[in-house]
């Protein structure tokens, strides 16, 4: 098979992102040739240093309970202590508590100018910004610039993005992309008769319908935290106009009511006719353990939530077995660039160490790691096929799948404002999808809510 | 008229029972479903969250003693707590019997400024509470919490023991007055002893709270050894990632400790309802 | 006597006043500071006078937060607090059993309150719940739905998450009664009198202050409750259980209005003052007996 060129092909699909609208896709970046650098190789950048104490270089992450991400990011640490003893060590804070709790920390440490050194700020663009203003952040693009083995490891497509008008960069630039599809069992597609997973949208109801049918509840969803599942397909189903892509590449969007939007809003609703009694107004755990323990055929999620499959805790035993992993109707996935950024409020010889750390993380031994365990497929980085065999079916549809994909959108939570995911989608789909209100109506809440985020930044 | 009054004794008793049991009823089946949970797989938590576990399942216990270290979190949480809720007992104690039982121009007004302290939401606090824990150099340590969990619990506090002091009678105080007691007498030989139980029922009620607590223990500590149970709690649920039978099984292990001193404390109240009888 | 006391007086008042200064004062002082400025609590603050607070009376969500913040103060006091006195009451009297029933009231306020707030999800449940289930089997089917998510029962719904544990309620009124001689009682005893007349006639008023007491506690904590609605429904459907303190957390949360919130907070304390001086007054708490 041409495994070979997966990760070229991954490269290939980025180029046309709508994310990404108007890169080049630098193409001609070879996978695979980079496999051999050792990390090592960068220690004479940061050599000055050395001669003194061992720098401390503060870090805080989430301690998720199975986040295979978290995992790599443990290793990576050890693996840098190791290697860069005498000089650099990490002082690694590990928080129990959500991505929330951990943003709120942030903030808090923020108002003393006491950020660790390493911080992730995810889904929270208006805090990004926010930081960057105030220049909390540290620039990175000097560091890339005269590092080429660094470059070479980093997806093309993120350090593009990444890079601010005026040739800043505030954001580690990933080495690969988790891209959301949707996980579904073949076990209940059989069972009614379905024999691959739709590719059209048409196929997508036919197969709902079937799926019905036969009595299994086709979808997994929920309302709370943001609405993601519900939001993924209908994102996705905009995502299938050219228009729809336009609107979604928009960062604050501020105007909602548009033909597509509306059509899309409509699919909303439709998704809402084919899921469980209590998903209106519940949970992401409760959508996922639907479709764990078999009650539902599919949800809308990203590879992180592979290694939940084959966890005894989630998922009964052989389950994983029975899982595939497909593109949205219309070869469409989504995933939005993001990464680390380094903080300004440490002496530089911590931010030297501080990216330092991050050209560690990039190194193809990390990112391999992560594209393995957590789906974070580098679009540069070759994957390595004695590995692919030991996949799990879904996460070999998923590397599968990563080299045709033709559409790859960024996420809504990464694109809209915040006061419209948590006030209008979290309170406001249960009334749309139980008819309390009307499409307009809720089109015309979308619209005041992103007025009112417009005012509140401004 | 006694047989009248019989069966009324006998509807009385009727009614207290059945307000007995609505009480255990509704108490204890919250206590039975977490500890139920716990022994239960996520999937027979999410999918039938009222039946009996079918199997004893107790992995998740395993998981939450594995992944933190319970005891060193457990004697964590019983120094904050322990320390927050003596400080409390003894500091609000003083201040209530100054604010119940003397005179001087301002008391009520430096009453209704300490007590309005209770409106305010302690999500709302994060930020100020955190420069001033910075300033004093506090940050990511005990005293932190301790500090912190004496504050939150003082409108409360002051509240019980001056409104319990007000309610003791005037005459006790003023006879040991007219023996030559001083203040400080006065308020160690007669008042504290007599105000036992709203002392006890303060110290209750903040040690539940700073054992609970997990907000600011999360926000003001970095290191483990500054880490309390209730983080534990935490740890097991996170946005897209949920693990409920480990969460629950560190519930069950954060409340036992504080269930154990609430007995204890309460057995204080029970004490002193025996020995009873300062007023009327 | 007076002019010893005042050292004395002083000296007993400065750790609490001290840890006031220490946790509340700053909050309080930038909350007032705050209210009449924009500020995302990073930049410098900018000055924009009654700005905030006109936009919040005119936020037809803030109405609705106001109104049921208020429903619940009212529930606090009109239902939570009779019921943990009544608790209380019945408790006095040291049936069999009592000391049992004492110690578990105190369960649910040991659990952390999201926990059970977990438990009404599922209680609540529309397609497992066991409320819904409880309904069809006695026949009454029809009422079933998805309680907590349509807009005419959200709210009271979770309301039912702290109603009926008084337990704080029941634990001050006990200490109170401790203090209270049992002679009365056997002298009233003597006299003929029912249990209920003995509860209402002597012991009511003489637990005046510590129910008193119990009122303001329950309506503070209600004005503050937060995990409850936030594991919940989060405020929604629409605005259908928002109150003032979720309103505000979710300012901070999404757009870092600190101005805002704090504004909320302001309009919460303010609130808050006027209810805990009604209740000075209608339980007359400054008398001594």
């Amino acid at each position: 098979m041409k495994k070979k060129h997966v990760i070229r092909m991954i490269g290939l699909a980025m180029a046309i992102t709508v994310a990404l609208a108007g890169c080049g896709g630098n193409k001609e970046t070879g996978a695979g040739d980079n496999q051999k650098v050792e990390s090592s190789g960068a220690e004479d950048t940061a050599q000055e240093e050395s001669s003194g104490e061992e720098v401390k270089i503060p870090v805080i992450v989430t301690t998720g309970t199975n986040d295979g991400m978290d995992l790599q990011m443990q290793e990576a640490f050890d693996g840098f202590n190791e290697a860069y003893k005498g000089k650099y060590q990490l002082d690694v804070e590990y928080m129990a508590g959500s991505a929330d709790d951990y943003r709120s920390k942030l903030k808090m440490l923020n108002t003393s100018d006491s950020m660790p050194a390493l911080i992730d700020i995810g889904t929270e663009p208006a805090f990004f910004d926010l930081l960057v203003e105030n220049g909390r952040l540290a620039d990175i693009a000097p560091y890339l610039e005269n590092d080429e083995e660094w470059r070479s490891w980093l997806m093309p497509q993120g350090i593009e993005e990444l890079t601010r008008e005026d040739g800043t960069m505030y954001m580690v630039p990933p080495t690969g992309l988790q891209m959301v599809g949707i996980y579904y069992n073949k076990e209940l597609f059989e069972q009614a008769g379905i024999e691959k997973f739709p590719e059209t949208w048409d196929e997508f109801w036919t197969a709902c319908e079937k799926l019905t049918a036969e009595g299994i509840t086709p979808l997994s969803l929920m309302t709370a935290e943001t609405a993601w599942c519900p939001m993924l397909g209908m994102t996705a189903y905009l995502g299938g106009s050219q228009n729809g892509r336009d609107f979604m590449s928009v960062r604050y969007p501020d105007n909602f009511d548009t033909s597509e939007f509306k059509e899309a809003v409509e699919i909303l609703k439709k998704e809402f006719e084919y899921t469980t009694a209590d998903a209106v107004g519940g949970t992401y755990a409760l959508a996922a353990n639907h479709f764990f323990s078999g009650d539902t055929a599919m949800i809308a999620n990203g590879p992180w939530m592979m290694p939940s499959l084959s966890d005894p805790d989630y998922a009964p035993a052989g389950f994983e077995q029975k899982v595939g992993y497909a593109p949205f109707p219309g070869n469409l996935m989504i995933g939005s660039i993001a990464g680390w950024s380094v903080t300004s409020c440490h002496d530089q010889a911590v931010v030297d160490g501080a990216v330092e750390f991050m050209k560690f993380y990039s190194s193809p031994k990390y990112a391999t790691q992560r594209a393995l365990k957590s789906g974070q497929l580098s679009s540069v980085i070759e994957f390595p096929q004695e590995e692919y065999d030991k996949l799990i079916p879904a996460m070999k549809d998923c590397v599968d799948i990563s080299k045709e994909v033709e559409i790859v959108l960024p996420s809504y939570q990464s694109q809209w404002d915040p006061v419209n995911q948590n006030d209008v989608f979290g309170r406001e789909i249960p009334n749309l999808v139980t008819g309390s209100i009307t499409t307009e109506d809720f089109i015309e809440m979308l619209n005041k809510g992103a007025a009112q985020y417009k005012k509140d930044i401004e | 008229m006694n047989i009248l009054k019989a069966r009324k004794q006998i509807g009385q008793r009727i009614f207290d029972y059945v307000i007995m049991g609505i009480v255990i009823i509704i108490s204890v089946f919250p206590f039975l479903w977490v500890l139920m949970s716990s022994f239960k797989t996520n999937n027979q938590i999410l999918s039938s969250s009222f039946s009996l576990p079918t199997s004893f399942f107790t992995d998740g216990y395993q998981i939450a003693m594995e992944r933190v270290n319970i005891f060193s979190r457990f004697l964590t949480s019983l120094i904050v707590a322990g320390s927050s809720t003596l400080i409390s007992v003894i500091i609000y104690s003083m201040a209530g019997y100054v604010l119940a039982r003397t005179n001087f121009k301002g008391k009520n007004t430096i009453f209704m400024v300490l007590i309005s302290s209770m409106l305010i939401p302690a999500n709302a606090m994060v930020q100020p509470v955190y420069f001033v824990i910075n300033k004093l150099g506090l940050y990511d340590t005990k005293a932190a919490l301790i500090l912190v969990y004496t504050g939150f619990g003082m409108a409360m506090c002051l509240f019980l023991m001056r409104n319990f002091y007000l309610s003791i009678p005037q005459e006790l105080e003023d006879a040991a007055y007219v023996d030559g007691a001083g203040f400080l007498k006065r308020y160690t030989m007669i008042m504290l002893p007599l105000g036992k139980s709203a002392m006890a029922s303060s110290a209750i009620l903040t040690f539940i709270f700073s054992w609970n607590e997990f907000m600011y223990a999360m926000l003001l500590t970095a290191r483990e050894k500054n880490r309390t149970l209730p983080l534990t709690i935490k740890y097991f649920t996170s946005t897209f990632n949920f693990n409920y039978s480990a969460m629950f099984a560190a519930l069950v292990l954060c409340i036992l400790p504080t269930m154990i001193v609430y007995i204890i404390l309460q057995e204080q109240i029970a004490e002193s309802m025996v020995a009873g009888a300062v007023k009327g | 006597m007076k002019e010893k006391n005042r050292a004395w007086i002083a000296l007993f008042l400065a750790p609490a006043l001290l840890m006031f200064c220490l946790v509340y004062l700053g909050p309080m002082v930038l909350a007032l500071v705050s209210s009449f400025t924009k500020w995302d609590g990073m930049q410098r603050m900018r000055f924009i006078g009654i700005e905030n607070y006109e936009t919040i009376f005119r936020d037809p969500v803030f109405h609705a937060s106001l109104l049921h913040t208020m429903v619940w103060a009212l529930l606090a006091v009109f239902v939570h607090v009779p019921f943990g006195v009544l608790v209380a009451l019945v408790l006095k009297r040291r049936r069999k059993g009592w000391r049992f029933t004492r110690s578990v009231f105190m369960l649910p306020n040991i659990i952390s309150r999201s926990a059970l707030a977990l438990m009404f999800v599922f209680i609540f449940k529309p397609d497992v719940g066991i409320l819904n289930g409880l309904l069809e089997g006695i026949g009454l089917g029809h009422l079933a739905r998805n309680w907590l998510m349509d807009p005419k029962t959200s709210f009271l719904s979770i309301t039912n998450i702290w109603l009926w544990y008084a337990a704080v309620i029941t634990l001050i009124v006990l200490a109170e009664l401790s203090s209270i001689s049992e002679e009365i009682e056997d002298a009233a005893r003597i006299d003929g009198a029912t249990e209920r007349q003995i509860d209402f006639q002597i012991y009511l008023p003489l637990l005046r202050r510590a129910i008193g007491t119990g009122a303001i506690v329950a309506v503070t904590a209600v004005f503050k409750e937060f995990e409850s609605i936030y594991m919940t429904t989060n405020g929604g459907p629409g605005d259908s259980s928002m109150t003032i303190s979720v309103m505000m957390v979710n300012k901070i949360i999404q757009s870092n209005q600190y101005g805002y919130a704090n504004t909320l907070g302001i309009l919460l304390l303010v609130i808050g003052i006027v209810v805990m001086l009604i209740c000075n007054k209608l339980f007359r708490m400054d008398k001594a007996d």
